[in-house]
């Protein structure tokens, strides 16, 4: 997991609060987009606005932008306070998923659009140009039209379009989305590369789960207008603050239960223990159990075991790197699923097939417990 | 850890005066030039609307009278009778039109013919010229000294025959383009659909091909009844005593005085075009929902009877339209028709004929040139806001409200309502009333529509991000107009040119309410030299409109491919 690998530039002294944002409500009408967001963004950071369409993460970053003024509260830009300034007074540079590269200018005129030769000099611009092309990779497209290009390659220089002015702060609107799917792969690594080197404040909005865990330091999920949960990729993904992050993210198992005591509880006839996670609630109250398919434990299940569970294999799909098995527990009430991840070896070494009965263990500290059933979330 | 701050903010929200004093230099230059835009419209076209409504409820000493000139108006035989006049003149118009347009629209559309290019270039002659050509020509062939006027078998040709003659003439190209579209927006799989099941040719036309173009049948009729009830030349050149509405406001206002008769008139005249601009709307939306982006287009294969008939149909309509250019242009060159047939360039040398000579030639130059300049970019700069801009949403609607206006109001109408307005004693802006700037002024809000509805219909196609992305790099949005709107809408910048200089100089209806001896044009002169009994001098003028709207024409197919040929760089650029 990249994200934990990596830490923010400078990370040693306390992380500087580069970008602030303070109660920041969108309405459109009577709809509110953005319902009282707050959150930091550190120097060096790559942040991911990660959420299901519509949910607001457009509209934030655009607030972010000065593109869409929010409807109230403040945002505070490297100790500067830019709630009500114009776009062209912020400090940021910007890519969308179109593109949104001018057709009728070369790719040296759109780079070096926001660069003043006045200012800098025709020399000066022009050797700007030909640094970020070489940073992007593309210094045979001096001269070319955007047309020319492939998706990829015009994403790329939109990119350095948006960096020309050394930007203190680089935005980017799933600028991923418009390539298929091995280009997307490749300049996700590029782009990650780039921003580690220049070490830019970056924001990137995604509905892509996977773009957002492995780009990003820090990841937002977002639902409706609000932030369900801010944290590493490794956080977000092991410890889900919601059944809904716990949702979005991953694949997941949602089972129904009912709390026992203070560290257990019971689906059907089976009793689990879990963490403190229930200590707070009554007994008999609904809950629901989640864990993820390769969490699910299948090797070295003994009777010793704690979470034991008798299953029948009902399903199993390869996936190429490993084998989906759907699974079905009678004594769970109600013909209950379970979804684990079988390795290859582990189908080859208990020579598996439809139909077999087999036990499997659910480990208490892989488990999430939250309130209130299945159907409620 | 997320709301850690070390300053606390209290939360309040923005007032209108901190709007206001946050708004970059680039809102202010922007609000002063929608400011700008909505005001000239409100003065070209809302105002002076509003001066013809009151006034239409006023006597002529501008008292109000409440609905008296309504009353004098019904009540006197002489007026009222021009509305049935120019209700059936009208109607018979649309009929005989719509057929012909919709035929050749279909031939042009869905069938084999040959020479299809040739037919389509020749159906829009008529546009080139003023809509009082037609009626001269048609003096010269069927009037009292008419060359082959044995073929009306009596009748005379001032009148209702004329009139309708040459009211096909003026409208067919106008209603033919809205059929060709709506015989071109057509869903190819439907007709392989209705083939599979077995239905025959005729069945597939009645259940396919007309259904399918019915919204723009309809939207063509209702356009080609307006233009002939509110067409001001063809009846004043040819209608002899026979009156209808356009004639009668121009005799109450110009011949009488009579202004509140005049205004009433006027909102007589609006009443068709209104329904019109209403049923095109409704009609438009209808049409854009019907053709999916999946749609395939119609192409028809070889029928030999169907195009042999197509042909020779469109053959007819061809000379008929080519007759009555001709005719002109011929009469402007003998020498005293139909006396003296030899051939003369005496009748063009207007200094000879006319007190005013070439000058309103030159005058209808300097208009068409000044108008398709300042009227292209000023409606680029009103859609341009309109359609891409973000802040100031009311003044924005206001102004695309307003864009709309044009289409729905007669151009008699217009130069009408100018007169109300811009002649009104306390009006500080009397002073360009007689002057070439009213003219310039009314040419442009009464073109203003179709001119912005093509501009719209450009920017839209223009990534919407492109203001977020200059903004972001520190650019003006006025640099990122120029530098890329600008080319990028450029083919479409030099057709609304075109059309407005075009429309400049055949243009009667407005103008010749607003013209001043030292700034008549040239389609005015042509009026007052038929009315004189100039005939020939007046077809040489018209004949000067033509051949300048064909030379411009021209030279817009050259422009165009110019522009093509750079655009052309970036736009498929090859991988
Ligand atoms: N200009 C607007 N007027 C009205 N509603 C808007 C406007 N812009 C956005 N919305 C609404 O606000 C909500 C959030 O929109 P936003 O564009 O931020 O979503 P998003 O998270 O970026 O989604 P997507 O993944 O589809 O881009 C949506 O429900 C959208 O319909
Ligand atoms: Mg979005």
């Amino acid at each position: 997991m990249t994200g934990m690998i990596k830490k923010p530039q400078g990370s040693d002294v306390q992380p500087m609060a580069y970008l602030e944002i303070n109660n920041v409500t969108k309405r459109f009408g009577d709809f509110v987009a953005l319902d009282d967001v707050s959150l930091t963004v550190n120097e060096g950071e790559f942040v991911c606005f990660l959420g299901p369409s519509g949910c607001g993460k457009t509209t934030l970053l655009r607030a972010i932008a000065g593109l869409d003024f929010q409807s109230e509260g403040r945002l505070v830009h490297n100790k500067k306070d830019i709630s009500h300034l114009p776009p062209v007074q912020r400090d940021f540079g910007i890519v969308f998923q179109s593109y949104a590269l001018f057709p009728n200018l070369t790719v040296a005129q759109n780079i070096s659009y926001g660069l003043s030769v006045r200012e800098m000099g025709r020399d000066k611009v022009e050797a700007r140009v030909r640094e970020l092309l070489e940073t992007v990779g593309l210094q045979d497209s001096y001269n070319k039209y955007p047309t020319a290009l492939s998706g990829g390659q015009q994403q790329r220089i939109a990119l350095a379009r948006a960096l020309a002015n050394k930007p203190g702060l680089l935005l980017l609107d799933e600028p991923l989305s418009a390539l298929d799917a091995k280009v997307r792969i490749k300049l996700r690594h590029e782009m990650k590369e780039l921003q580690r080197n220049l070490g830019i404040t970056t924001i990137m909005v995604t509905h892509d789960q996977e773009e957002a865990l492995s780009l990003a330091d820090r990841i937002v999920v977002m639902n409706h207008g609000i932030i369900e949960q801010i944290g590493s990729p490794l956080e977000i993904y092991r410890n889900p603050a919601s059944a809904y992050v716990a949702d979005f993210i991953g694949d997941m198992n949602f089972l129904d239960a009912e709390v026992l005591t203070d560290n257990q509880i019971t689906i059907g006839n089976y009793t689990l223990d879990v963490d403190q996670q229930v200590k707070h609630l009554p007994k008999g109250e609904k809950v629901t159990v989640c864990i993820r398919p390769e969490d699910v434990m299948v090797r070295n299940v003994t009777a010793d075991t704690a979470n034991v569970l008798d299953v029948e294999v009902l399903d199993v799909e390869f996936l190429g790197s490993f084998y989906r098995a759907i699974l079905s527990c009678h004594g769970m009430g109600g013909d209950m699923e379970i979804s684990a991840n079988f390795s290859i070896n582990l189908m080859r070494d208990h020579a598996l097939s439809l139909g077999d009965h087999i036990k499997i263990a659910l480990p208490k500290k892989r488990s999430r417990v939250f309130s209130g059933d299945k159907q409620a979330r | 850890m997320n709301t850690a701050t070390t300053t606390t903010y209290h939360n309040h929200r923005s007032t209108f005066r901190q709007r206001l004093s946050h708004l970059g230099k680039e809102d202010i230059i922007m609000l002063i030039a929608l400011i700008g835009i909505s005001l000239s419209m409100l003065v070209a076209i809302i105002f002076p609307l509003f001066g013809m409504f009151s006034k239409s409820f006023q006597n002529n000493s501008g008292d109000w009278v409440g609905l008296g000139n309504f009353i004098e108006y019904f009540s006197s035989p002489g007026l009222v009778g021009s509305i049935s006049n120019s209700i059936w003149v009208s109607l018979l118009t649309t009929v005989i039109t719509g057929l012909a347009a919709f035929v050749y629209a279909y031939a042009l559309t869905r069938s084999c013919m040959p020479g299809k290019k040739i037919f389509r270039a020749l159906s829009s002659i008529p546009i080139l010229a003023p809509s009082l050509l037609p009626a001269i020509s048609l003096v010269y062939l069927l009037g009292n000294q008419g060359l082959i006027r044995e073929i009306l078998m009596g009748e005379s040709v001032y009148g209702p025959i004329g009139i309708v003659i040459g009211m096909c003439f003026y409208i067919f190209p106008h209603i033919l383009m809205i059929m060709i579209t709506a015989l071109s927006t057509s869903d190819a799989r439907l007709y392989e659909a209705a083939e599979v099941l077995g239905a025959g040719p005729v069945r597939i036309f009645f259940t396919v091909t007309l259904p399918g173009a019915r919204y723009g049948l309809i939207s063509a009729a209702f356009v080609a009844f307006t233009l002939a009830i509110t067409d001001f030349g063809i009846p004043k050149v040819i209608g002899g005593n026979f009156n209808v509405l356009a004639t009668d406001i121009y005799k109450q206002v110009v011949g009488q005085q009579n202004f509140s008769i005049g205004a009433v008139v006027g909102m007589i005249l609006l009443i068709p075009a209104l329904v019109s601009f209403a049923v095109d709307r409704h009609v438009r939306k209808k049409q854009t929902a019907q053709m999916s982006a999946r749609s395939e287009p119609y192409r028809p294969k070889p029928h030999k009877l169907r195009d042999g008939l197509l042909f020779a149909f469109c053959t007819m309509v061809a000379l008929f339209l080519l007759t009555i250019i001709g005719t002109a242009a011929f009469s402007s060159l003998v020498k005293f028709w139909p006396y003296e047939m030899s051939l003369t360039l005496q009748h063009y040398d207007f200094n000879a004929n006319d007190p005013n000579g070439w000058a309103p030639f030159f005058n209808s130059l300097t208009l068409s040139a000044v108008t398709a300049v300042v009227g292209t970019l000023m409606i680029f700069f009103g859609a341009y806001f309109v359609e891409k801009t973000k802040q100031f949403a009311l003044i924005r609607s206001l102004v695309q409200v307003m864009a709309m206006v044009p289409m729905a109001v007669p151009g008699m109408v217009l130069g009408l309502a100018y007169v109300f307005f811009f002649n009104a004693p306390g009006n500080p802006l009397n002073g360009i009333y007689g002057t070439m700037v009213i003219l310039g002024l009314s040419t442009i809000a009464h073109f203003y529509t179709v001119s912005h509805l093509t501009l719209t219909t450009a920017l839209k196609q223009i990534d919407g991000e492109f203001e977020a992305v200059s903004a972001s790099l520190k650019a003006p949005f006025y640099k990122t107009v120029a530098r890329v709107h600008f080319p990028i809408c450029l083919p479409a910048i030099s057709d609304v040119a075109i059309y407005l200089f075009v429309n400049s100089m055949t243009t009667v209806s407005a103008v010749v309410f607003l013209y001043a001896p030292d700034t008549k044009l040239a389609s005015i002169s042509v009026l007052n030299m038929d009315d004189v009994g100039d005939q020939a001098p007046a077809a040489a003028m018209a004949m000067m409109i033509v051949m300048t709207s064909i030379a411009v024409k021209t030279l817009h197919v050259f422009i165009t491919k110019g522009i093509n040929a750079r655009t052309s760089a970036w736009k498929n650029a090859s991988r």
